[in-house]
């Protein structure tokens, strides 16, 4: 790596990898940066070739068609197992990024034009007693694990939480012969409508319960998970008393949203688009998804998305955009050539339904359910924390230690954000 | 089939002294799960039990050490050949 590159792109998800070639079709010198050890991200998993794997899962057919031809995309240089540690923009608008392998090693420092952020998210999941007992995992685990490995965590499981995810995850378990007890989705019907899809008919070939309004309130067990707590919610997803019963399960998987990567976009000092109804703060763009920081655009799940379709649209997008920043496209050509892609991306948008979070999942974890699995803090620590005058999370953070742990906060960062702002009122 | 009878999509490798197989490509975390395997590691305070949680780097739930490296993330790094997968002793994360 050395001079100068057009435009580095962080993320070889969908919204990364439509970026890279987008940018790199309009003449770009491209620089892909991906944590990864193939091009897909969370979305589109490189499946392992091993034997007994069906032909159309192998490595080479995991990506969509459009997005496939990065493999043979001349301008664009895929830096895979790569992270990038620290960013920051000099005065003269140019973006440095210090570049380095996971596995430790000597960090490269790279100075870029333009960059696209396409640096997604992560699983949001909400605590409740028993959710770090072994065995309970986050649906993206558990379609990770299968699809790239061909391996399950249980035999016999149940699928938790709220959105888009829980159908896809449970109907791949499901035909890799998992028993899946039922598929628990909290919102309640009508408002979660899981569309006529092909998840839903392998759910329903397989004789797999898709049950709204419902939740895994507790997991029990010593050394793993034994028993799942189900209870009906109501429409601010309090359990009903009356309602819980018990499910004997060995692994229980959830998830209850995403919750966007932003340590890149505000260590380049990006502005944020608040949660609306979503569980967390998203990077907040205009129509050209140009952040506020000149020359650093955004794609994908860390502005909101939560398609496939809409990441990779938002990519080609942002791809463009930076291209026209540096130059490569007048501002008439530039419309021209994103007109239709406007349209598809409006429409996909319209399809991509926010999942509230309402506040009745509070109820859920009792005085000792461990709510930050690094620091071990507990659930009444943090009510200690509130009662005792902190305000928001980074004051409970000081208090009790929650959130300094190995991730950062990143796993338990949303869900407490949203139970100290609750129990504090201030937002 | 290699000279110990090993296919070539088979790694052989240990944990905590158990001799364990796995498919060449799995991650530790994967390779740990497909031996049955659910938990690998006690929390220091509580001494609760750990395995894989967000499979995706992000929780650092999966810290085990291999040979001399410490407190990797068994949910990323690949299982090779030999490797000796110990219960993590390390408090803190290497990255």
């Amino acid at each position: 790596l050395s001079g100068v590159i057009d435009v580095a792109v962080v993320g070889a998800g969908p919204a990364g990898l439509a970026a890279a070639l987008a940018a790199g079709d309009l003449g770009c010198e491209v620089t892909l940066i991906d944590a990864g050890s193939g091009p897909g991200g969370q979305m589109y998993h490189p499946a392992m070739l091993f034997p007994g794997r069906r032909p159309a899962r192998r490595a080479a057919e995991h990506l969509p068609p459009g997005l496939a031809r990065i493999r043979q995309a001349r301008q664009v240089r895929h830096l895979a197992a790569t992270s990038v540690g620290q960013a920051a923009r000099d005065h003269d608008g140019m973006v440095t990024l210090s570049v380095g392998g996971l596995e430790g090693g000597a960090e490269t420092t790279v100075e870029v034009r333009a960059v696209v952020l396409a640096t997604g998210a992560a699983e949001v999941v909400l605590p409740f007693p028993g959710w770090d007992l072994p065995g309970v995992t986050t649906a993206g685990a558990a379609q990770a694990l299968l699809q790239s490995q061909g391996v399950t965590v249980g035999r016999r499981v149940l699928v938790g939480g709220s959105g888009p995810l829980l159908l896809p995850v449970a109907a791949g378990l499901a035909q890799a012969g998992v028993r899946v007890v039922a598929v628990l989705e909290a919102t309640p019907a009508p408002a979660a409508r899981p569309r006529a899809s092909g998840d839903a008919a392998v759910l329903a070939r397989h004789g797999v319960p898709v049950r709204t309004g419902y939740a895994v309130v507790a997991c029990l067990g010593t050394e793993r998970v034994e028993r799942a707590v189900v209870a009906r919610l109501d429409r601010q997803w309090r359990p009903l008393p009356s309602s819980r019963y018990e499910e004997i399960v060995d692994a229980v998987h959830v998830n209850f949203g995403f919750s966007p990567e932003l340590e890149l976009p505000r260590a380049l000092g990006c502005a944020e688009a608040p949660p609306a109804s979503r569980p967390a703060a998203a990077v907040a763009c205009d129509t050209d998804l140009a952040t506020s920081v000149p020359g650093v655009f955004a794609a994908g799940a860390v502005t909101g998305a939560g398609r496939a379709d809409v990441a990779e649209l938002e990519g080609y997008l942002a791809g463009m955009s930076a291209a026209r920043y540096l130059g490569r496209l007048t501002p008439d050509a530039y419309a021209e050539r994103t007109r239709t892609l406007r349209d598809r991306l409006e429409h996909a948008r319209q399809l991509d339904e926010a999942y509230p979070l309402p506040p009745g999942w509070l109820e859920w974890p009792d005085a000792d359910t461990v709510v930050c699995r690094c620091e071990e803090t507990r659930w009444s620590d943090i009510g200690a924390a509130v009662a005792g005058g902190a305000r928001d999370l980074r004051a409970v953070t000081e208090v009790t230690g929650c959130g300094l742990g190995y991730c950062r906060g990143r796993v338990c960062g949303p869900a407490l954000r949203y139970a100290v702002s609750a129990a504090s009122g201030v937002p | 089939m290699g000279p110990d009878g090993m296919g070539p999509h088979r790694v052989r490798f240990s944990f905590d002294g158990a001799p364990l197989e796995a498919s060449r490509g799995m991650t530790i975390g994967g390779a740990l799960l497909a031996n049955g395997i659910v938990s690998w590691r006690r929390t220091r305070v509580g001494g609760r039990p750990r395995g894989i949680f967000c499979g995706t780097g992000v929780c650092f739930d999966c810290l085990v050490d291999v040979g001399d490296r410490r407190a990797v993330r068994a949910c990323l790094v690949l299982v090779g050949d030999g490797d000796e997968v110990q219960t993590s002793r390390s408090r803190r994360a290497a990255g």
